[in-house]
């Protein structure tokens, strides 16, 4: 947010000077931004501090404590429970919010160092996923009950732990218990409207997909045409459902979708021998007609340029593509195919995310996408092209290729500052 | 926040500490229960490291109960995969310390001084399963640990209570058949 407050300074500075606004407005804008901002170095350090006495109680868990009577050490753990949510509540009667929710985090922490005392205290070497599971829907609850954003990126991260403690000691997590915890803490955000807690959200959703990914459960191309549907969701129309949360959570979303599509499609084509290569070009193949099939869906809901039937149309289209588009591209099947439908996806990916982002005035989106180019033809550079020569051969089309649509972009964005009166 | 009403805030937060303290609660009521009504059983270890049983504050125990010989599975069942809920027949051999008899698939019915353990399979291989059964770390105050440090493992035993459904819970640790640690459930 505060690189927001930074750039609105720059904008008013320029509207002044045009004699759009007078010094005394601009002053005025800027002060209620700063103040709207929701960036406080009090809360900040309030939470942050919290961290800090949290990673504390955590290590308690390892001190030596085992010489107290276990009725005393029970009684430790309740009472630090009951007061941590005492002084939340004085803090909050009294009005100092950010010092509130910062000791909601403690009574988290201290929960779930209960639940890991307890286990040691009565020798209890149960499933540890478990106990992470329990601590996670504790900490969920009070994010819940006092609409608490650090208390619910706390909860989210603890998913991650579960997911990968799951993984490392003990019986793996399924897929669908997963997506029930996720898609709980997911209506938790939206409920709370959270940016912060959106990234924690999609950064353990990136660590699920990741180990699916690992695992090869997915058939190649599912986790880029997830990440495609969520870009074309997030994307929507504006206002699609009449709240402004969808304005403030959806553009980081889109960008998200955009980065597991993308992402998808490269970690494919990097980590060749670890998928089965024919399967994964037909299936590339499929799945980007079905994703073009999507996107002309999308284009028509937003424009609301065709009826409903073209709509259905274009679905229909799109499922049949699925179906029959394997057999047909069968033949096709190999090492070089694969590279340069997946180069292709991407170069093409990529830059409409840049363009998309930029008509949207959408920076992360751009951002993602010049990310994207980048890496693929840094790929390009180092994997498919041999010789020196065809490499050089390669850039200069591209390059002429890429300048030739600047120049379109540039044509276009000043006729439409024409329109502007100065 | 400042919008909601007081009322509100203490509830919830009396709700937040309620529901937590009561999940907490459980976790210990149940042990207790089982501690306090599970029938004994002792059950030998043998050496993970032969070295050191007790490393520092804790030690991971494993029981000659918890790798068991294929040809104590009962009955047609001709396998268990890793994740199996498994039971074992318990019966006090000759040396005084539980000697396994069967494995089912399920609770089987409990013949008279027998004890039934619940466990979980955590690997297979073609002559042996291995279990888990929850009892497998055991937690020591620093100056114990280093005093049962030297101790051979066979001299110890644990015994441990058996619930109702199997599931096992460690009650004190012998050494040579003396107590050597022990705690009130409370």
């Amino acid at each position: 947010m505060l690189g927001y407050t930074a750039h609105l300074r720059r904008d008013l500075a320029r509207w002044r000077e045009r004699g759009w606004i007078s010094a005394e407005q601009e002053e005025r804008m800027a002060a209620d931004a700063a103040t709207h901002s929701g960036f406080s170095a009090g809360s900040v350090l309030a939470i942050l501090g919290a961290v800090l006495l949290c990673l504390a109680i955590v290590t308690f868990v390892a001190a030596n404590w085992e010489a107290l009577p276990r009725i005393v050490r029970l009684g430790i753990l309740f009472g630090t429970l009951w007061l941590s949510y005492a002084l939340a509540y004085g803090l909050f009667r009294t009005g100092r919010d950010q010092f509130g929710h910062a000791m909601l985090l403690i009574g988290g922490a201290v929960f779930g160092a209960s639940i890991m005392l307890i286990a040691q205290t009565y020798h209890i070497s149960g499933n540890p996923a478990d106990a992470v599971l329990l601590w996670a829907a504790g900490v969920f609850l009070a994010a819940v009950l006092m609409l608490s954003t650090a208390s619910l990126i706390f909860a989210i991260l603890l998913l991650a732990v579960w997911l990968v403690i799951g993984e490392t000691e003990g019986p793996s997590i399924p897929m669908w218990q997963f997506a029930i915890a996720w898609g709980l803490c997911a209506a938790a955000v939206w409920r709370q409207n959270s940016l912060l807690a959106l990234h924690a959200l999609m950064l353990v959703l990136l660590v699920a997909l990741f180990r699916e990914f690992m695992r090869e459960t997915l058939a190649p191309g599912t986790v880029c045409l997830f990440g495609f549907a969520v870009y074309v969701l997030a994307g929507g129309r504006r206002g699609l459902t009449g709240d402004a949360r969808a304005e403030h959570l959806f553009p980081t979303l889109a960008t998200y979708g955009a980065l597991v599509c993308l992402g998808d499609v490269m970690l494919l084509q990097v980590g060749e021998p670890l998928v089965s290569v024919p399967a994964a070009s037909v299936a590339m193949l499929a799945w980007a007609g079905l994703a073009a099939a999507l996107l002309a869906v999308a284009g028509a809901y937003r424009s609301r340029s065709f009826p409903p039937i073209v709509v259905a149309g274009f679905a229909v289209f799109a499922v049949l593509l699925r179906l029959v588009l394997p057999p047909l591209l069968a033949p096709l099947n190999d090492m070089t195919t694969f590279d340069i439908l997946a180069g292709v996806l991407i170069l093409v990916g990529s830059l409409w995310l840049i363009a998309d982002g930029g008509r949207r005035g959408i920076r992360s989106i751009s951002a993602a996408g010049y990310a994207f180019f980048m890496a693929e033809l840094f790929y390009i550079y180092f994997k498919t092209f041999g010789g020196l020569l065809e490499t050089a051969l390669f850039y200069l089309l591209a390059g002429l290729l890429l300048i030739a649509m600047s120049a379109v972009f540039v044509v276009s964005e000043r006729r439409k500052a024409q329109r502007i009166p100065a | 926040m400042t919008t909601r009403p007081q009322r509100f805030v203490a509830l919830s937060l009396i709700a937040i500490a309620l529901i937590q303290s009561a999940a907490l609660a459980k976790i210990v009521y149940d042990r207790v229960a089982l501690l306090r009504a599970g029938k004994e059983v002792v059950l030998k270890l043998v050496p993970r490291d032969p070295r050191d049983p007790f490393k520092g504050y804790y030690s991971s125990l494993n029981y000659d109960i918890s790798q068991l010989d294929r040809r104590l599975i009962a009955g047609g069942r001709p396998d268990f995969s890793v994740g199996d809920t498994a039971y074992v027949v318990l019966r006090t051999g000759p040396e005084g310390h539980a000697v396994p008899a069967s494995l089912y698939p399920s609770m089987p019915v409990e013949m008279a001084g027998d004890v039934v353990a619940r466990g979980k399979i955590s690997w297979v291989s073609p002559d042996r399963i291995n279990l888990t059964y929850g009892i497998e770390e055991y937690y020591l105050p620093q100056m114990e640990a280093a005093r049962l440090d030297n101790i051979p493992v066979d001299s110890i035993r644990i015994v441990a209570a058996a619930g109702a459904d199997g599931q096992l819970a460690i009650k004190r640790l012998l050494v040579d058949g003396e107590p050597a640690y022990e705690e009130p459930p409370f």
